[in-house]
């Protein structure tokens, strides 16, 4: 009895994987259908489906990302405190002290990673025409996490509380006050007054809602390490397994129809 | 103004180093041409003869050998791994040519020319075959002066890019020209697509850029901005994007000439079924390993950007957005920001969703294809490369201080004055032309801009409709019409207003400072 045999020939190993090594055919169909993460795959593809000259890589290469951004984000989460008097010291720390500081690296440029690859997925998609029916909504559900990884990347450019950190979020930041009707700098917004009292003041307007105060301060920090850490992932969460259901129900990865 | 040195032992030692890669890929080109099986995408090897070109056996052991000690030695001494893979590189690039003007003497030789793997066999669409000994020259010269530049510099001869070429490209660059060039070239992509799906054509450019970012890097200022760690994934994305757009015009360049033929397009001829395990799962575990090795070896090398610690009242200048929205941010230059930085941004996420629904085109659905949907792909790729791409790169390197404009080699002068003498419309109508003072009354000093404008959105749909779309709102519907006719002109409005800025010097069309409704 080999040595694989004995790790393979008995009651734990079987409980977990219910079949024998995929080698042959029966095997390679059932392990799709038994294994938890496999089975967001289909059994078999189209083999120009899976082509790199044809898909690109980029969607797969997105969710890559995305894992590998949760899993340094909650390294970095362990270590790092979103406050003005620890944040920028933590960052530093990371970089010049502490074991496994690499995770910053590999969580920046990560990020940058995915926004690129975010793009040239779409872009494969719409080059080969794969958001025509039946994929619209699918294509919509992809727009909304576009948009998502946007802003995950753009609330955690606040994070390390660097002069790079807070004049990049107040320059984003100033296009929320011109926000038409409800920004104080918006067109209309000017308009909106009740028995001579303004309703949109810079103390109420939408930057004031995006920063929670009128500039970049401790508690645009506190909004901002929430939503890049817990609510917009969440959202991401979701948006992906509707955006990978629905690959499978409507046909899989696209072909010429 | 020189404030810091163009070469230092550091540049000339990256410098040495990235020509020995552009040479090393173009040797790898020459070796590739010379003894490669060409057959391109969808050309069939049926009843073709064996291929008999074959990189003899005492050339591939000595390039393993120089690359593999090469390679060795860069963890002991970096000095002899750069000569050691020098001279491979040079070896493989000058056997490879005579090897192939060799196999080019016998082929004329022998007289019963059998088609055979020996020869090119191109795919359809995209031209003749190429002539091996030509084509592998040529790469092998390329691969000759990027690697005899690569060894100047690490023999220490100290070059730096003329001044006055410098000042030539800083002179004649400017955001007009910039966005300008970038339009006419897409243009010209997509009107000479079968020129460029060509491989020859995408590597001689491919080549120039290198020369051209080689160059370039012994200037301080260039330098100094393009290696900003944040700015280095965006020359990734330059490459990244460049090579897809030209994969995906390739592809659709041999799809569009095999469907003109009645063949399968590309996508058809692979439509059999496969496993996912072990075909597709195998894929994604070597892209992980792939992806991984990749971050960790880019997060070694480079180091996450860290600034001063935040001030509040120290603004840097030039203030800049993330990369990613620094097209927004580049627009600001045209726009007010409730335009630029809320309502266009929302249309283009609106425009991007609504898409699908009004693309009715049913054809070049899961396929490569421009002919069939010319316009679709036309106006998304041009939104894509210039209006969201292009901006990108203007508002990353090209814009400084008081988001002036800058050359690639200027120093980024804070005191630099650009004249900003833009004029309102309503200045124009009322002064220049009526030669008397504005009205007082909003609505009639800013009339002609709120006329032109709503001329804009109402008259410009019907005329569209009349010359371009008929056919569109017979099978697609009204409803459908609108949004696509609102999409285009709110897209095309960026553009419009850059060329009245440069023409005109236009500020404002409908300009009510009053209620911050500037247009």
């Amino acid at each position: 009895m080999s040595i694989a045999d004995k790790i393979t020939d008995n009651q734990i190993w079987k409980s977990v994987f219910r079949h024998p090594m995929p080698t042959d055919r029966r095997n390679r169909v059932v392990v799709m259908l038994t294994n938890f993460f496999l089975h967001l795959h289909p059994v078999s593809v189209r083999r120009q489906g899976i082509a790199l000259s044809y898909t690109w890589c980029m969607g797969g290469t997105t969710f890559f990302l995305f894992l590998v951004e949760v899993v340094t984000g909650v390294l970095l989460m362990f270590y790092y405190r979103p406050t003005l008097e620890h944040a920028y010291n933590d960052i530093l720390n990371l970089r010049d002290v502490t074991t496994l500081g690499l995770m910053r690296e590999l969580h920046r440029w990560g990020a940058h990673a995915m926004v690129i690859a975010v793009w040239l997925h779409m872009y494969r998609v719409f080059l080969t025409g794969s958001y025509k029916p039946p994929r619209e909504f699918n294509w919509v559900v992809g727009t909304l996490l576009l948009v998502m990884t946007l802003l995950l990347s753009f609330t955690g450019y606040l994070l390390p509380w660097d002069q790079l950190a807070i004049w990049a979020i107040t320059v984003g930041s100033n296009m929320a006050r011109a926000t038409p009707g409800v920004g104080v700098e918006g067109p209309g917004a000017s308009l909106l007054v009740l028995n001579g009292v303004p309703l949109v003041t810079s103390f109420s307007d939408a930057k004031f809602a995006l920063l929670s105060g009128r500039s970049v301060g401790e508690m645009t920090l506190n909004r901002f390490y929430v939503l890049h850490c817990v609510a917009i992932p969440l959202a991401v969460s979701l948006l992906i397994m509707i955006h990978f259901w629905r690959v499978r129900k409507d046909g899989g990865i696209s072909g010429p129809m | 103004m020189n404030h810091h040195p163009d070469l230092t032992p550091g540049v000339m030692a990256a410098l040495s180093w990235f020509y020995l890669f552009s040479s090393i890929l173009n040797a790898c080109a020459s070796a590739y041409i010379s003894y490669g099986e060409l057959v391109s995408e969808g050309a069939s090897r049926d009843d073709l003869g064996p291929k008999t070109i074959s990189m003899p056996a005492w050339l591939r052991t000595s390039t393993w050998v120089f690359y593999g000690f090469g390679g060795l030695f860069l963890l002991i001494n970096i000095q002899i791994a750069y000569w050691l893979l020098a001279a491979g590189t040079v070896l493989l690039a000058i056997f490879s040519t005579a090897d192939a003007a060799l196999f080019a003497e016998h082929e004329s030789h022998d007289t019963g020319l059998k088609a055979s793997l020996n020869r090119h066999q191109p795919a359809i669409g995209i031209g003749g075959p190429l002539s091996r000994p030509i084509i592998s020259a040529i790469w092998s010269f390329v691969a000759m002066i990027f690697a005899a530049m690569g060894m100047t510099y690490a023999l220490g001869a100290e070059y730096a890019m003329p001044q006055l070429f410098r000042n030539a490209i800083d002179n004649a660059s400017g955001a007009t020209s910039f966005f300008t060039i970038s339009t006419l070239a897409f243009i010209a992509m997509i009107v000479y697509r079968k020129l460029v799906a060509n491989g020859i054509l995408a590597w001689a450019a491919l080549n120039f850029s290198f020369l051209f970012f080689g160059l370039s890097l012994t200037d301080y200022d260039f330098r100094d901005i393009v290696t900003k760690p944040d700015n280095v994934p965006i020359i990734g994305l330059i490459y990244l994007v460049a090579y897809f757009t030209w994969i995906g015009l390739r592809r659709a360049v041999i799809n569009d000439a095999r469907m003109a033929k009645g063949l399968p397009n590309l996508e058809e001829l692979g439509s059999e079924k496969t496993l996912t395990w072990p075909d597709l799962v195998y894929t994604e575990l070597i892209a992980v390993v792939i992806g991984t090795v990749f971050l960790i070896v880019w997060s070694i090398l480079l180091q996450a950007p860290l600034e001063q610690p935040a001030s509040s009242t120290q603004a840097p200048n030039p203030s800049k957005a993330p990369w990613y929205f620094l097209g927004l941010q580049e627009m600001l230059v045209y726009f007010d920001p409730w335009m630029a930085g809320v309502v266009l941004p929302t249309f283009i996420v609106i425009g991007m969703m609504a898409m699908p629904y009004i693309d009715t085109n049913k054809a070049g659905n899961g396929y490569y294809t421009i002919r069939q949907r010319m316009f679709a792909y036309s106006t998304f790729q041009y939104g894509f490369l210039v209006l969201w791409v292009v901006l990108i790169l203007l508002g990353t390197f090209l814009r400084g201080p008081n988001w002036n404009f800058f050359g690639p080699y200027e120093y980024w002068d804070l005191h630099k004055l650009e004249p900003l003498n833009n004029v309102n419309l309503s200045d124009i109508f009322w002064i220049q032309w009526l030669r008397q003072s504005r009205p007082s009354a909003i609505l009639i000093r800013e009339a002609p801009g709120i006329f032109l404008t709503m001329g804009y959105f109402a008259v410009l749909p019907g005329l569209m409709y009349a010359v371009f779309f008929k056919k569109y709102v017979m099978e697609s519907g009204f409803i459908r019409y609108s949004v696509l006719a609102m999409l285009l002109l709110f897209m095309a409005s960026l553009p419009i207003k850059m060329v009245l800025r440069w023409t005109i010097n236009l500020k404002y069309i409908v300009a009510i400072p009053e209620y911050f409704f500037n247009i």
